[in-house]
């Protein structure tokens, strides 16, 4: 109880910060942006604190979340579609026939040696691809080149103009069902060698997510998306409309009360969402299937020993934490209004979701919400406050030694102190605290 | 009477299991000792306790007269004793000569002679040496084993069941070893499953059981024991 | 089809295609030589090599306007290679720093390899936030302009050009170059001299000898007498050397930046695990495979099949995988091995 009302007063003090020494508003969006990257962080802590999985490729899965965002809620270009929506189809319908095609013949040839059928399956799909390849990139080639009626979506293939909240639930099944694949294909692997192998197909989606401009529109960008509630936007324009509200009793200023409220509506939906998955997560981990999971996490050798089907329990749970990484990626992607393929690092899309889990405590889902608010308003917060140092630090010493000058890079130079206090912490936490702040029970 | 290596009431174990309970073992100078007993009894926990593997909480370890307790393997190396394990006691990646320069790490000076010594009492090694232990067959592993640990001309060689696993030819093979190494006037110190093959050649013979000695007396009084030979060595005698 | 298209394609295929991967494959030689010693002999996965790699490369560069700012050059040494030493010395410190304060604690705790991966990738945090802190976040060239013999000569502008007049005093219509620059050329004997001098150490020397034997069995390594600690350091020097090799020349190929090395990290690791994990010359030809593969996957064969037959369609891309996709290559063959044969071609440790 002890842990949990530190951890707490801890997010308090520093939510508060943000509140009173950034803007009110900043604080809102960090609150959101935390809410939402928590689901993340649940679907790792389901992935590592309950199976022992090492996924180093969350980034994959969060993107596929925020371009299901893209897919579902943004307007259709209905030129594009008509110009390669069918020759499209035609090209993925025949590669998927392909592969199930070589997947059967696999099947019926299983007799034969392991890696004469792997190497025979491989060539036949390298055919495959060769020969599916240029009616591909025809369609591909039509759809960039067809004439929209809106110049700007010129090349892009468009979504279908549903509800994000659609889009969310889309998030998670996208992702749910390319961890499948990934985990047919890793699962198995030891530890590091599955970490290393996740990493690169990460590194293979963002490849792909950033110059299938024709989907992603790539360093284009694709904005607007929507909020499953009124935007600061709608907000404002019904503010405008209806007269203004007073929020200045909470320190908030007349011009940011739309925002202000919107970013108050999201935190509310996503909160509400994260409450749900917690409960849910809680439940599974209570079940028998959730102390089959952590046996197997203790003693995979026993487990397998006593005929557990160890590696399905474990593409289970390796499914289910990439769900909660694609709902909360498409939550991530419709809060910034923006997917922007581009911005998908491993070290902020990866490395930070796993400090969060281990600085918060892995194994337990309170610890990996509590991971996910710390750890990401020390992330932002930490880049004012450095910045405030070194610029500072820069005026003092230009005083004391005149012909001195700072480098001209000095502030984004500053900015890089937060990948340092992230990486300390996450060092200091393994070393001191290796179960984290809020531990596994 | 002296001895080589005389531990006495030895107390060490795992955490909070204690496994032995103050156990004696000796070894006469050249001569072959013998500790044999039930699986769990401590066999192979009273050789690592002695190699400094496992820290002694009582009981006191002397070697050649000195005393050695709470040593550190390296430095029981260095005082003359040589030790194989059980599994894994070779460098499968490492040519047969690279294994047994290994041998004698902490003293350079010692190759050249030790390599010689242990081409002669194993000149098939000497046949192999450029090939990577790992390929060799078992028998030519242990040698290998042994080999490395007696680099260092040790005056004790201490062998942690050196036939676990392998097929009867090659566990007759690794006592053919055995005898060949104590020719030289190495006392052998052996932890052993097989104790009727293993107490045929033993000077003296320890039965261990829980922990603490059970009995102890010549190989072939031990074998002539009708006792010894209804509760450890399954059967008539 | 002549026999002079032949020698034309060929000397194109070498120049455009062989050339790059093997300049590539070095790099990644040279890096994935340090992952698999680090890996046999500490056995994690390394997460924070690339980072050590571009914090060589940026001290590298320091040292490399330091020695401008004093006039200092060796033509036609580059003076970036001149800053090696200092690269090399600071990339040890580095490592054994962060050995010392970071991994031995769990090392002394024997702590499961998931934790050191862990702390790696924290280790990686801190020292992309160092680079960028120090070396700042933008990109750097590493050639300057030297004054030699009263002559102004830009550094990277060097090149050998290889005619060939033999062939084209003999065959009529041969007319390819091949051209190698000095970034390149550097490249080459440095591997090559840094994997000779490994080789040397690990089979000839004591310590080298005694590292492989850390590698294949640490306890028995422990009982001959082996002080793995001490062999942990070597690792360390051995590692942060050819990172700061790999990454200083890497950087004076293209250019100095901030994600120079973190980028060609699983590429590197691809091939240690190639060549079977604790293998170093496994790790070299899964390098030389790895640079290969990701070269010739993007490669525009076009050139090559026009000049050797006339109804080749010149307006398509002849690449097996568009160029945005080379990245993702690596990742590929990755897979592809960890699933089809996790020891790697050289039967390697599995951790």
């Amino acid at each position: 109880m002890k842990r949990t009302t530190i951890a707490t007063m801890l997010v308090l003090g520093l939510f508060a910060a943000a509140w009173f020494l950034l803007s009110p508003v900043t604080a809102l969006l960090y609150l959101a942006t935390g809410l939402a990257t928590a689901v993340v962080v649940l679907g790792l802590n389901i992935q590592w604190g309950y199976a022992g999985l090492f996924n180093a490729g969350i980034l994959g899965f969060v993107a596929l979340g925020g371009y299901a965002a893209v897919m579902i809620s943004v307007p259709s270009v209905p030129a594009a579609l008509d110009a390669g929506g069918a020759g499209l189809a035609m090209a993925l319908a025949k590669g998927a026939a392909a592969l199930v095609l070589i997947w059967a013949a696999g099947k019926a040839v299983a007799w034969l040696p392991r890696s004469v059928v792997n190497t025979a399956q491989l060539l036949l799909a390298l055919a495959a691809y060769v020969w599916i390849k240029p009616e591909f990139l025809a369609a591909v080639e039509a759809i960039e080149s067809a004439e929209t009626a809106d110049v700007t979506m010129k090349g892009f293939i468009g979504g279908m103009g549903l509800p994000v909240l659609l889009g969310w639930a889309v998030g998670g099944v996208l992702a749910g069902l390319v961890a499948w694949f990934v985990g047919k294909v890793t699962l198995g692997l030891r530890s590091d060698y599955l970490a290393i192998a996740t990493l690169g197909i990460a590194e293979i989606i963002r490849t792909f997510l950033q110059n299938a401009d024709w989907l992603t529109r790539g360093t284009l960008t694709v904005s607007p998306i929507d909020w499953p509630v009124p935007g600061p936007r709608e907000v404002n324009d019904w503010l405008a409309a209806h007269g203004p509200v007073n929020l200045e009793w909470l320190g908030i200023a007349a011009d940011q009360s739309g925002t202000a409220i919107g970013r108050m509506m999201y935190i509310i939906v996503a909160a509400l969402i994260l409450i749900a998955l917690v409960l849910m997560m809680e439940r599974a981990l209570a079940s028998p299937w959730g102390r089959m999971m952590r046996a197997i996490r203790d003693n995979y050798d026993a487990a397998a020993a006593m005929g557990k089907n160890v590696v399905r329990r474990q593409l289970e749970v390796f499914v289910l934490g990439a769900i909660l990484m694609g709902i909360g990626g498409a939550m991530l992607t419709s809060l910034a209004t923006l997917f922007n393929p581009s911005a998908y690092h491993p070290p902020r899309y990866t490395f930070l979701i796993w400090a969060m889990l281990i600085v918060g405590g892995s194994g337990n889902n309170l610890g990996a919400v509590f991971g996910a608010l710390f750890i990401y308003m020390l992330w932002e917060m930490s880049e004012p406050i450095a910045q405030f140092l070194f610029l500072g630090g820069a005026d003092a010493l230009a005083a004391v030694f005149p012909g001195w000058e700072p480098p001209a890079d000095l502030a984004s130079r500053a900015s890089q102190m937060r990948v340092i206090v992230i990486g300390m912490a996450l060092i200091i936490t393994m070393r001191y605290a290796p179960k984290g702040v809020i531990p596994e029970r | 009477m002296s001895f080589l290596l005389e531990a006495r009431g030895m107390v060490a174990g795992y955490g909070e299991l204690t496994i032995l309970h103050g156990c004696d073992i000796t070894v006469e100078p050249g001569r072959i000792s013998v500790v044999v007993g039930a699986n769990g009894a401590g066999k192979s926990t009273a050789m690592k306790a002695i190699f400094g593997l496992l820290p002694l909480r009582e009981g006191r370890v002397e070697f050649d007269g000195r005393d050695v307790t709470g040593f550190t393997p390296q430095q029981l190396v260095k005082a003359g004793m040589g030790y194989v394990p059980q599994v894994s006691n070779v460098f499968p990646s490492l040519s047969v000569e690279e294994n047994l320069e290994m041998g004698a790490f902490l003293a350079p000076q010692k190759v050249a002679p030790g390599l010689e010594r242990v081409y002669g009492i194993f000149p098939v090694l000497r046949e192999k040496r450029r090939q990577p232990a790992g390929q060799l067959s078992g028998g030519q592993r242990q040698m290998v084993a042994v080999g490395r640990a007696l680099m260092m001309d040790p005056r004790l060689l201490m062998l942690d069941e050196p036939t676990a696993g392998v097929s009867p030819k090659v566990m007759g093979d690794i006592f053919d070893i055995i005898e060949k190494v104590n020719e030289s006037d190495v006392g052998v110190l052996m932890v052993e499953q097989n104790a009727r093959q293993a107490l045929a050649i033993a000077d003296t013979g320890f039965v261990l059981q829980t922990g603490t000695n059970l009995y102890t007396d010549s190989g072939e009084a031990l074998l002539a024991d009708p006792e010894v030979v209804r509760s450890f060595l399954g059967g008539k005698t | 089809m002549e026999f002079v298209d032949w020698l034309n394609a060929s000397v194109y295929l070498f120049n455009k295609g062989l050339l790059n991967a093997a300049k590539i494959g070095s790099i990644y030689a040279l890096g994935a030589v340090g992952i698999t010693l680090v890996f046999g002999i500490l056995r994690f996965a390394h997460f924070a090599h690339g980072d050590m790699m571009t914090f060589g490369a940026m001290v590298a560069l320091g040292g490399t306007v330091l020695l401008r700012e004093a006039g200092i050059n060796l033509h036609p040494v580059p003076t970036g290679l001149l800053a090696l030493p200092l690269a090399a010395a600071a990339t040890i410190l580095l490592a054994i720093f962060v050995d010392k304060n970071v991994y031995a604690h769990f090392r002394a705790r024997r702590s499961p390899p998931v934790v050191f991966v862990m702390t790696s990738i924290g280790v990686t945090f801190v020292l992309q936030g160092v680079v960028r802190l120090i070396g700042g976040t933008g990109d750097r060239q590493f050639f300057f302009v030297v004054e030699h013999a009263g002559q102004r000569i830009r550094e990277d502008k060097e090149r050998w050009i290889v005619n060939f007049q033999w062939l084209r005093d003999h065959f009529e219509g041969f007319r390819e170059n091949l051209v190698i620059t000095a970034p390149q050329l550097w490249l080459f004997i440095f591997t090559a001299v840094a994997l000779v001098c490994l080789h040397y150490f690990l089979t000839r020397t004591r310590t080298g000898k005694a590292m492989r034997a850390v590698s294949d069995n640490e306890d028995l390594a422990r009982i001959s007498g082996i002080d793995v600690g001490r062999m942990v350091s070597v690792t360390w020097i051995i590692a942060a050397t050819l990172c700061a090799i790999a990454g200083t020349l890497l950087a004076m190929d293209t250019q100095y930046k901030p994600i120079l090395a973190f980028s060609i990290l699983l590429p590197m690791f691809a091939a240690a695990i190639i060549g079977g994990i604790g293998k170093p010359f496994g790790a070299v030809l899964g390098g030389f495979i790895v640079g290969a593969a990701e070269t010739f996957a993007v490669f525009d064969w076009r050139p090559v099949a026009g000049r050797l037959f006339e109804s080749v369609d010149m307006t398509q891309s002849m690449a097996l995988v568009p160029a945005e996709y080379k990245l993702a290559v690596p990742f590929v063959i990755l897979v592809l091995v960890l699933v089809w044969r996790p020891t790697g071609l050289f039967k390697g440790q599995v951790l």
